[in-house]
């Protein structure tokens, strides 16, 4: 079976997922003033610049051509349907992006590949900006949705969470997160306030949001304000006398401390436990523990993908529509530290597919432990080989 | 309520357009002797916009003062100078600014309700302003200086707490770009006496903006030699758009490093709404090195222009720098390679 026959197959149980759950498909507030696009099987051609009026018409289209992927414009439009320059931007939503793509876990050397396009060449891991050995720069990507990734997504939309509540002081109801179905989540802020909002002021939420620009000493001089302890500097606080008085040799290893910057930490502590941070604290630090000051500003940021935000005509992934990549729903977390993307986001349950299996790792879908698989022919409820299909990683033998 | 003397001090305030409405002046009358003084208060304070030292403090009366603003706007307007718009803009609200920091908090939070700003005083602190932080992005998007930041001010549940005078200072920013947007919206009809009257001023002022416009251009050749970041702050200084103390250190560091003369560089700093000849001397001198500590300065590297948002419209060649005068380098070294 070739790689059209597994797409067709990806596509039927689209289908098939897209007719027997009429509802699940949810349009966006103020649908009629967005712009919708859909990514189609064929030749992964893009169709964009459509309009739709009620969510009737909405999953009607979505039904007929079954999309690999549908998505909507973050931004409102007065005519959503015409060329870019033409559309009349209203505002759009403040969208915020979490991608184990940009985070930094260890597991991905182990459950991702890169391969050039050009000389072959593969490695692990994500991949390099060039192709180490030619030096090429369209570099083909394997990727892998793990629960280490996945976790490690969830703890950076927590802290992000806290930001848009506690220091942006925006409300639940404004507030929006969605899984992306891939391997990441998706936080949306609808309100009045921050719609008109261009992409260069969003740009200081952004750096906001991952401690871009930030001035520990302008952060700790004498408070200008009534309040000792707020947002960033209680946040900045509580990390560095941690990091500074009670982390681990191990973790300060692991945050790049040199040895016999370690040994000056060690001695240091032994003279000095401070409460809190002071002035004198933060030149102490600025010219001894440079490292563990970046330490602590990169432990506090969340780590957002930055072009998302401050673009303000992006497209979104549609809630209740699947995700090309996995098959799996892109849908509303309600509790984000509840929340289990590998059992609330399958699409699909019920009878078994036989696939051939090319290569996968160890996997969970549900309650079910798969794999690790290599070159082998098995029979798997549909969720799991789904799953390998979409990846690449398998196809049904269609036995 | 606001008093005519306030709406004399601050006639940018929608109450003051209300005032001047329910006085019923028409553009006609204002040829009578009755306004001779109006119109010359209103020629001084164009005039003053191009004058590079800080604002002077002629206030002839309440009335004149208040009526003398409108009046500004529409000779500003018949002139179509955009130039002088912006000069004029930025000169009115320092004018305010200078006021404005004196003034009780809770004044401040009432004329700030002019630009639709969610502001609230403080409780706990007398001379603390609490503003929404989406009209802080909006007001502050303009001004780079790191304490600026956002991430480097306090932001607790939704709003940004200031000082009296930060607060005044963005409030600044939001009348400069409101009295320019209202010159641009009026499309006066001038009776033929007036007419003359403008005409004769837009002389003067294109007397005086001649000089300035004779910017030495680095040549065209070496425009397209130079990053984009450093362009954009040189379009910005030609246009006579006012920059940040870092664009300035930025935009000057490099011109210095590529071999600009001094002489040159005062000549393009010139435009600018509130450029001081002697100042602006003594500073490029500091940073050619031949005064002060004796250190020539470099411009900052790509990485810090990151960091306060100047690294604008990158291209390939960005790409493979990390200093805006590798860019240079390359470009040169590509012209020289042939």
């Amino acid at each position: 079976m070739d790689k059209a026959q597994a797409e067709e197959y990806v596509k039927g149980k689209f289908r098939e997922y897209y007719l027997k759950n009429p509802g699940s498909v949810r349009p966006p507030s103020e649908m009629e003033k967005r712009e919708y696009g859909f990514l189609l099987f064929v030749e992964k051609q893009m169709v964009r610049h459509k309009g739709f009026k009620s969510g009737g018409d909405l999953r009607s289209f979505i039904e007929a051509i079954v999309p690999s992927d549908v998505y909507y414009s973050s931004a409102y439009y007065m005519n959503p349907e015409e060329s870019m320059d033409r559309k009349g931007w209203l505002g759009a939503d403040l969208v915020f992006d979490i991608d184990a793509d940009h985070l930094n876990t260890p597991c991905k050397l182990i459950h991702d590949r890169w391969t050039c396009g050009n000389c072959g060449t593969t490695g692990a891991g994500a991949p390099p900006e060039r192709c180490l050995r030619c030096g090429a720069t369209n570099l083909r990507e394997e990727t892998w949705i793990c629960e280490l990734c996945l976790n490690q997504a969830k703890e950076e939309t927590e802290k992000l969470l806290e930001m848009l509540t506690d220091d942006l002081g925006f409300s639940g109801r404004d507030i929006h997160v969605y899984f992306t179905g891939h391997r990441g989540y998706h936080v949306h802020v609808r309100n009045e306030r921050v719609r008109t909002l261009r992409g260069e002021e969003r740009k200081e939420i952004v750096d906001y949001v991952v401690g871009l620009g930030l001035n520990p000493t302008l952060l700790f001089s004498e408070s200008p304000v009534s309040y000792e302890h707020w947002g960033w500097r209680r946040r900045l606080e509580r990390e560095l006398l941690r990091l500074l008085f009670y982390a681990e040799e191990e973790e300060l290893n692991r945050r790049g401390l040199s040895k016999r910057k370690l040994r000056e930490l060690l001695d240091f502590r032994r003279k000095i436990k401070e409460e809190s941070v002071k002035p004198s604290t933060i030149r102490l630090v600025e010219s001894r523990f440079k490292s563990i000051l970046e330490a602590a500003v990169a432990g506090c940021s969340a780590h957002i993908d930055t072009v998302v935000t401050t673009d303000v005509h992006r497209l979104v992934r549609l809630p209740g529509t699947l995700n090309g990549k996995t098959g799996l729903r892109v849908v509303e977390v309600e509790e984000i530290d509840k929340f289990d993307p590998l059992r609330e986001a399958l699409s699909l349950r019920g009878g078994e597919e036989t696939v051939y299996i090319a290569d996968s790792p160890k996997f969970r879908v549900g309650d079910m432990e798969y794999g690790p698989y290599k070159g082998e022919v098995k029979t798997l409820p549909v969720e799991a080989a789904l799953l390998l299909i979409c990846k690449g990683k398998a196809y049904p033998t269609g036995v | 309520m606001i008093s005519i003397s306030e709406l004399a001090k601050y006639p940018f305030l929608p109450e003051a357009a209300d005032h001047v409405r329910e006085l019923g002046v028409k553009i006609d009358e204002l040829d009578s002797p009755l306004y001779e003084k109006v119109l010359e208060r209103a020629e001084e304070r164009i005039l003053e916009a191009l004058a590079p030292q800080s604002i002077d403090e002629k206030y002839v009366d309440d009335r004149v003062e208040l009526l003398s603003f409108p009046v500004a706007l529409m000779m500003l307007s018949w002139m179509r100078n955009d130039l002088l718009n912006r000069r004029f803009a930025v000169k009115e609200a320092k004018r305010a600014y200078e006021r404005l920091r004196l003034e009780p908090t809770e004044k401040l939070k009432q004329y700030s309700l002019a630009f639709e700003w969610d502001a609230q005083t403080s409780n706990l602190k007398e001379e603390e302003l609490l503003l929404s932080f989406p009209d802080y992005l909006k007001a502050s998007s303009k001004i780079k200086e790191s304490h600026w930041k956002l991430v480097n001010r306090p932001v607790i549940r939704g709003y940004v707490y200031l000082g009296k005078v930060d607060f005044a200072r963005l409030m600044q920013e939001e009348i400069a770009s409101t009295i320019h947007r209202k010159i641009a919206a009026l499309s006066p009809v001038l009776t033929k006496s007036l007419e003359e009257r403008v005409k004769e001023l837009s002389k003067r002022v294109e007397e005086t903006l001649k000089p300035l416009s004779e910017t030495p251009a680095p040549g065209r050749l070496t425009l397209s030699m130079i990053p984009p970041c450093v362009k954009s702050l040189y379009d910005a200084v030609t246009a006579g758009r006012n920059i940040s103390h870092i664009e300035r250190f930025t935009l000057t560091t490099f011109l210095v490093k590529i071999g600009l003369k001094l002489e040159d560089l005062l000549a393009l700093f010139k435009p600018l709404p509130d450029f001081d000849e002697e100042k602006a001397r003594y500073q490029i001198e500091h940073i050619m090195g031949v005064r002060g500590s004796r250190r020539k300065y470099a411009p900052p590297a790509c990485k810090t222009l990151k960091t306060h948002g100047l690294c604008r419209n990158p291209d390939e060649t960005c790409l493979k720098i990390t200093h805006p005068l590798g860019y240079y380098r390359r470009k040169v070294g590509k012209l020289r390679g042939g």
